[in-house]
């Protein structure tokens, strides 16, 4: 495993640690819609975590093709969170709006973080 | 306030965070940046709790120059919880079904051909009973001792029981002059 990888998988394992700890705390405070936020977010980084493995499983050795890989997914699967945060925008749901966001922040600092480990390095 | 409404309501409220916006609103309109700042949350966080309040009747809004200021909105809240307690439920017609099927239910258990079988146990039975028998009586009526006995053993050997129980559950009212039939 490259120290890349490595370090991407220990973010993901950190951010996840985190979400939870504070989705618990939340819901201990009485604050059940923070805490649901939390889980959200949570979800996302299980998700890219996910993708990256099956980038490391598909591209092998070669770790630009598997930052490639993952920087492309980071691209797709955010599509419909954003279709749905301007319809939310266009509806004034402020509610499905924060959702959206919430999942669209976390994937934009996922891809930033990406980045800054692979710029690191290459 | 309909029996919707302050289901939603309650749900909105049981939230720290949704109360600490509220009482921030109950000191002074304020807009979500502000609200921001004094919670410690993001404004997103913020617009998100104020779109439930709002669904919920709690605040209102209003444009003042650049800013949408919210408001608490107070007549909701001088709704006492008793009033809503009182309100008219949904449900009020579907639990009278349901408590005129359970009386038949209890009627059909004890009582054959007009004759009281048992005296039930449980009180709630007993008084659904009591009310079935306390019909043969007539309103505005005095009854003797001896009519009123004669008219309960019709429905039960055990008319010494019947008639105290009658008078207990106010079924039967008592003074010197003799028994009569008290109104609901």
């Amino acid at each position: 495993m490259s120290e890349q990888q490595r370090k991407f998988e220990l973010y993901f394992e950190e951010r996840i640690a985190s979400c939870k700890q504070r989705s618990k705390l939340f819901a201990a405070d009485e604050r059940k819609d923070e805490s649901n936020f939390e889980k959200i977010r949570e979800n996302v980084y299980e998700i890219f975590k996910t993708i990256f493995s099956a980038a490391d499983r598909d591209c092998g050795k070669d770790d630009l093709a598997k930052k490639q890989f993952f920087l492309q997914k980071a691209e797709q699967i955010p599509m419909n969170w954003r279709a749905s945060y301007e319809k939310a925008k266009q509806n004034g749901d402020a509610a499905k709006m924060h959702i959206e966001s919430i999942k669209l922040d976390t994937i934009r600092e996922i891809k930033d973080m990406c980045m800054q480990i692979w710029e690191e390095t290459i | 306030m309909t029996e919707a409404e302050a289901i939603n309501l309650f749900k909105c409220l049981a939230d720290k965070s949704r109360l600490q916006i509220l009482k921030s609103l109950s000191v002074e309109d304020m807009y979500v940046e502000r609200l921001a700042e004094r919670l410690g949350l993001t404004a997103s966080t913020i617009s998100f709790h104020l779109k439930k309040l709002s669904d919920a009747g709690a605040v209102t809004a209003y444009k003042n120059q650049y800013y949408m200021m919210y408001s608490l909105n107070k007549e909701i809240f001088q709704t006492s919880i008793l009033e809503i307690l009182q309100q008219e439920s949904d449900e009020a017609q579907k639990q009278a079904q349901r408590d005129a099927e359970y009386r038949q239910r209890v009627i059909d258990a004890f009582f054959e051909y007009g004759k009281l079988k048992s005296i039930p146990a449980q009180l709630k039975k007993e008084r659904i009973v009591l009310e079935v028998i306390a019909e043969a009586f007539d309103f505005d009526r005095i009854y003797s001792e001896k009519e009123v006995n004669i008219i309960i053993a019709d429905f039960h050997d055990d008319f010494c029981t019947i008639r105290r129980d009658m008078i207990a559950a106010r079924l039967l009212g008592r003074n010197g002059t003799g028994y009569w039939r008290m109104q609901k």
